[in-house]
């Protein structure tokens, strides 16, 4: 759902700018298509590791809990 | 067969694609489909190759892969960037000290890969990223590219209109070569005074001594350039086809790129033997014309292996915005300079081509980024824009730089005509103003009626000034001509002024009683 989302928000940001006799590079589009590209991209990290992170934070909290 | 290609590395590819198919993307309306063949082989083509030597190097096909795509990252984001950073008015300065950090990031990527472990995620996630931007580009080209498939160019889009009848049709049987200048965003002379301080009548004074009938109440039919310049050369309005199309600019935009390129004006002379003549004006719709029998073009640009290269408006655009552009921007920009004085220079030579001939030619002139001063120097073009201040103090050495050339460029063509020609000086419709509510959907009535005032001055021997008036608009110009110079019958349209924005360009604001 989070991805639909955000492959949405993506699409308003590639609509074409008007036509008005000069190329336009789109840097501001450019550099959000590319934050949001990270976010998902980061996002699906998170998913692939997320028994490794989620057992990471476990052994942390194990480590401090014994500490104290 | 998800896991099979999770394990494909294309990523390298993906990155080589994605900038060019944006950059295609985002100003899509202004260019065809056929402009991303050599990009796009070019740099998939240039992508394997360093990929091959990387891979040579480092023996790992992953390691390689990765570096490959940050580097294509980092190469094909240079200037977006550089832009984003705040471009030559921040403290980054030139495009050149961008390359150090940029150099650095680069050495870091390398090391951690090199010692990275978990090459799988990382590879997932170099393929994610571009991926997803790549299928949004894509969709919109392919939504686009199926929309102009199922478009047709009307059989003649002109309603039969309630106007009036011109008399004195066919009054002058003599063909003459037609001349159809267009000096985008050229302002009115009232305007020019009010908003630029500057009076323009030596200029308009030249014209009118030399037999120049001036619009001194011209208006431009539309606000844009291609809907303006296809208006007048269509001879029509787009009233109908608005109702029958919607006003979204994506469908309806590729139907007037064909009606650009084979418009009606150009049509009707070749039927009547003209050869027809388009300048190259560096703009995709008007760079080369279909119908044109000639089109110019100096192949000028960039050489390889001693062998020039004919770079277009859009890899020349494009190619800015990767990290060539500290090396090749000004090369880039001197050339598309060149390509106008050039263009300046070959308009005044055709008086001694044979035939009749129709000549087309729209300059990018004093339509910002100025290229020019008013001497013809070199201006940097980086962060003008159009509505900036900064593109409105270099509007007026543009304009007088363009005064100076069409003296010379009329001056030469009247002077070795025979006979008369038929001159049309127009712009497509007036200045980009740095007033608050400029290109918006709702400005002041003094904002849109200076948008809307154009330049519109005519040589038409032999009477035919005679039906010209001071409110005439582009829409009527052919009009008049056909039927005075080649007996046609066409009406003369009432004189609408239709206002739009750039984000609904086709959202016409009919403002002709208001800024009468």
């Amino acid at each position: 759902m989070i991805v639909k989302i955000l492959i949405l928000i993506l699409a308003f940001f590639v609509f074409p700018k008007p036509a008005q006799a000069y190329l336009d590079p789109g840097a501001g589009s450019y550099i959000i298509q590319v934050l949001i590209g990270t976010v998902l991209a980061v996002l699906y990290l998170i998913k692939t590791l997320w028994k490794q992170i989620t057992l990471g934070v476990q052994n942390l909290v194990k480590y401090f809990f014994k500490k104290s | 067969m998800l896991k099979r290609i999770r394990c494909l590395i294309i990523h390298p590819i993906l990155f080589a694609v994605y900038p060019i198919l944006f950059f295609y993307s985002y100003n899509i309306s202004e260019l065809r489909l056929q402009v991303l063949a050599i990009p796009l082989a070019t740099s998939i083509l240039g992508t394997l190759i360093l990929w091959i030597i990387i891979h040579l190097f480092l023996k790992d096909i992953q390691k390689s892969a990765l570096i490959v795509s940050f580097f294509v990252f980092l190469f094909y984001s240079f200037a977006h960037f550089y832009n984003f950073l705040g471009g030559a008015s921040s403290d980054l300065g030139t495009t050149e000290n961008l390359l150090i950090p940029y150099f650095g990031s680069f050495l870091i990527m390398v090391v951690l890969v090199k010692r990275m472990k978990k090459l799988r995620v990382a590879t997932n996630l170099f393929t994610i990223f571009p991926a997803v931007l790549l299928v949004i580009s894509a969709s919109n080209i392919i939504s686009f590219e199926m929309d102009k498939l199922g478009q047709q160019v009307p059989t003649y889009p002109i309603k039969e209109s309630e106007g009036v009848q011109v008399k004195g049709s066919g009054q002058s049987q003599i063909k003459r070569d037609i001349y159809f200048i267009v000096l985008d965003a050229y302002a009115r002379d009232d305007v020019l005074k009010e908003d630029y301080g500057y009076d323009n009548a030596p200029f308009l004074n030249f014209l009118k001594e030399n037999g120049f009938y001036i619009a001194s109440k011209s208006r431009a039919n539309y606000a844009f350039t291609h809907i303006s310049l296809t208006s007048t050369l269509n001879l029509t309005y787009f009233d109908n086809l608005i109702s029958e199309f919607g006003t979204e600019k994506e469908i309806i935009d590729p139907l007037l790129y064909q009606m650009l390129h084979q418009n009606k004006a150009a049509e009707y002379l070749k039927s009547r033997g003209y050869t027809v003549i388009n300048f190259d004006s560096n703009w995709g719709p008007t760079e080369k014309m279909q119908i044109a029998d000639i089109n110019t073009n100096k192949a000028k640009v960039l050489t390889f292996f001693e062998q020039p290269l004919d770079i277009d408006y859009f890899l020349s655009s494009f190619l800015q915005t990767t990290a060539l552009s500290p090396f090749i921007s000004e090369t880039l920009l001197n050339s598309r300079r060149d390509k106008i004085k050039y263009n300046l220079e070959r308009l005044a030579q055709v008086p001694y081509m044979k035939g009749n001939k129709f000549v087309i030619a729209h300059f990018l002139l004093p339509h910002p980024p100025a290229p020019f001063d008013e001497n013809g120097n070199p201006i940097a073009e980086d962060g003008q824009g159009l509505y900036t201040d900064r593109a409105a103090n270099y509007y007026l050495g543009a304009l007088k730089f363009t005064n100076k050339k069409i003296r010379q460029v009329v001056e030469k063509i009247l002077a070795h005509s025979d006979p008369e020609p038929i001159i049309i000086i127009e712009s497509d419709h007036g200045p980009f103003l740095t007033e608050p509510d400029q290109g918006t959907e709702t400005p002041s009535l003094t904002t849109a009626s200076k948008k809307m005032s154009n330049l519109s001055a005519y040589y038409l021997p032999d009477g035919g000034d005679k039906l010209l008036y001071e409110s005439i608009t582009p829409v009527n110009t052919f009009r008049i001509i056909f039927n005075y110079y080649f007996g046609a019958n066409y009406e003369i349209l009432p004189d609408k002024v239709y206002y739009s924005w750039g984000n609904a360009a086709y959202k016409f604001y009919d403002f002709t009683n208001q800024i009468k």
